[in-house]
């Protein structure tokens, strides 16, 4: 059993950092598991025989959920499954229509599972979790789109450009309301210009020629890749850090708002994530330059991603992070400008406008009802960013004097996720590729309830007879 | 190594830069913070339960609302819509109170929803289509008439 995560934990020596995560000072051996600290008997009983069984039935639990969920979608005709081609139809006969009361009594199963997968997750084989982290992933990519449009506008957006020579950044899907993706792009998003950056928007062009659902399997894989790709590059992250890489591996990979929600929905976070955590690893492993450039080339996908670079350029203090920002920022406007003109910036207006949403989900609206109020108004929102910009210039001092960077791009994640107003369950991921690799482990318990408060606030149809 | 220029470690010392944390916990910034931190907790973990709980109130409420409307106009429609107010318990029950009716019946709904049916404070006309704006009411009677929700008398078309 813990052999065959032997054999994957670094026998050889790795630069390792003292203090902060940003000052690689040295040579210092990586994680090996014959070093840890005797075992108390806390940790016998959630590595001992009950374990490992214990382990694997969480796991099997959550591969059932997750099959029932993908199977009942894949009936369509559902609130929890938007209106979509039928790209799932070859499971419809083994499902039943996916109503609310299932799916979150699956969801929070499934998260319950979760949490005892944390657990006893120190018992489980390195080649059952990341099995496990893989099929879940299949089985939700083997079915329909989950619980979001957001991929039929990325579709649209790249057909605007290469089907019918529109500019996404000044034209929203309804320019070509003919076209075949239309009707399936969110009513809300029908008018407005494209919201991402434009590195995502081009990188999307190829998909365009091939037809709609030939575009959404593409779309489908390349989310899929992504969030894969991304916890790998945890795993690489949390054993540069000399820790064990088991646990943050399985707390990303196996997270039901990520499978469900982020993988589910096929969304461009996951590419985001995933620039976002090879800048991390790349400056763990000092090539800050190609790092940086990682971070903006995240941030050119979806400009949240740009949140991690002032913390790294604090922390580290390189010449050669600031010519790696400087060369991708310089590539990425060349290119952009070239293909889309001076409207590739307009996101950052469609971003402005699409902040002053409100979504039911969002913590401030919620807090708004606990004092009685209809929901959040201007003021709020201003309010909020005052909060936030408070955090955020915190961190950056406690970063400049030593605190670990990657814990508090983690926190300025987070707080941004909190004070939102328009919060949707993968923006809740955004911190966790983060915190599970952080020095600060309140990061995580904090990352970790978001989400559970999140869940826990979509419970409502459970308990009302509609 | 990470460079810190020379002219950065002319800083005070509070103010300069430092690769590393100085050595030894920090008691009393990490209890500061740990208060804050729980402190924000507890406020969304109450914010998100409340919230909850009034969401299951209003869905209640929204059961007994559709139950009084079938009630009143003896026409058992599922397509009942309900516009909940999240202030207070009023609430409008709209639909066609007939299957070849042009218009719909919509009704106030008012008091506790722990019976079988809710108090029906009024009511006005609404055409088939067409948002429930002052401008689209007519036929106002009971709270809605004295509150001048509607904005002109008229006979039903």
């Amino acid at each position: 059993m813990s052999q065959s995560r032997n054999l994957n934990v670094a026998p050889a020596t790795a630069p390792s950092q003292s203090g902060g995560s940003g000052a690689i000072t040295g040579e210092l051996p990586a994680y090996r598991r014959s070093e840890r600290a005797p075992e108390s008997r806390r940790d016998r009983w959630l590595t001992g025989s009950a374990a490992l069984p214990l382990g694997l039935a969480f796991l099997v639990g959550m591969v059932g959920c997750t099959t029932l969920i993908v199977l009942d979608a894949s009936v369509l005709r559902s609130g929890i499954v938007p209106h979509q081609p039928s790209i799932a139809g070859y499971l419809q006969a083994l499902g039943s229509r996916l109503d609310f009361k299932t799916f979150l009594i699956a969801l929070l199963a499934m998260t319950a599972c979760y949490a005892g997968v944390v657990v006893v997750g120190r018992a489980l084989p390195l080649r059952v979790v990341v099995g496990a982290i893989v099929l879940l992933h299949l089985i939700v990519l083997a079915g329909p789109i989950l619980l979001s449009q957001d991929v039929f506008s990325y579709i649209a957006y790249a057909r605007l450009g290469v089907e019918h020579g529109l500019n996404p950044f000044t034209h929203g899907p309804a320019a070509a309301a003919h076209d075949s993706v239309f009707p399936y792009v969110g009513i809300v998003w029908r008018h407005t210009p494209a919201a991402y950056g434009p590195l995502w928007t081009l990188a999307s062009y190829p998909v365009a020629p091939l037809g709609l659902e030939a575009s959404l399997w593409v779309m489908k894989v390349v989310a899929g890749a992504a969030s894969l790709g991304t916890v790998w590059l945890v795993w690489r992250s949390a054993r540069r850090l000399g820790r064990d890489p088991l646990l943050p591996t399985l707390l990303l990979g196996l997270n039901p708002l990520l499978i469900i929600y982020d993988v589910g929905g096929v969304h461009n976070d996951l590419v985001m994530g995933f620039f976002m955590m090879l800048g991390v690893w790349l400056t763990l492993e000092a090539r800050d330059g190609l790092g940086a450039a990682a971070v903006i080339a995240g941030a050119a996908v979806k400009a949240t991603c740009a949140v991690v670079l002032p913390f790294m350029l604090l922390s580290r203090r390189r010449l050669s992070l600031i010519s790696g920002t400087v060369i991708a920022l310089a590539a990425i406007a060349v290119v952009s400008v070239a293909v889309f003109g001076t409207h590739a910036l307009d996101f950052v207006s469609v971003l402005r406008r699409q902040q002053s949403f409100v979504s039911t989900d969002s913590f401030p609206n919620e807090v708004a009802h606990l004092f009685g109020r209809a929901g959040v108004f201007p003021v709020d929102r201003a309010l909020l960013r005052v909060a936030l910009g408070l955090v955020a210039a915190y961190l950056l001092f406690r970063v400049w004097r030593g605190y670990d960077w990657i814990s508090a791009s983690g926190w300025t994640l987070l707080a941004i996720a909190v004070t939102t107003t328009w919060l949707l369950a993968w923006y809740v991921i955004w911190t966790l590729p983060l915190a599970v690799i952080a020095r600060d482990r309140r990061l995580l318990w904090a990352t970790l309830a978001v989400g559970a408060l999140f869940i826990a606030h979509q419970t409502s149809p459970l308990f009302s007879p509609l | 190594m990470t460079s810190v220029p020379s002219t950065l470690q002319r800083l005070p010392p509070w103010l300069a830069p430092r690769d590393s944390e100085a050595p030894g916990p920090d008691r009393r910034r990490r209890l500061i913070e740990g208060a804050v931190l729980v402190a924000i907790g507890l406020l969304l973990a109450a914010a998100v339960i409340r919230d909850v709980v009034r969401q299951v109130g209003v869905d209640d409420r929204v059961v007994v609302d559709k139950r009084t409307w079938v009630h009143y106009t003896h026409h058992n429609i599922k397509l009942v819509s309900v516009l909940t107010n999240t202030r207070n318990n009023i609430d409008f029950a709209c639909g066609p109170p007939h299957a070849h009716a042009t218009y719909r019946v919509c009704l106030m709904l008012t008091g506790g929803s722990h019976g079988t049916y809710r108090h029906i404070s009024g009511g006005y006309r609404l055409g088939l289509t067409g948002f429930d704006v002052r401008a689209n009411r007519y036929d106002c009677f009971g709270l809605p008439r004295h509150q001048h929700l509607c904005p002109r008398r008229g006979v039903v078309r």
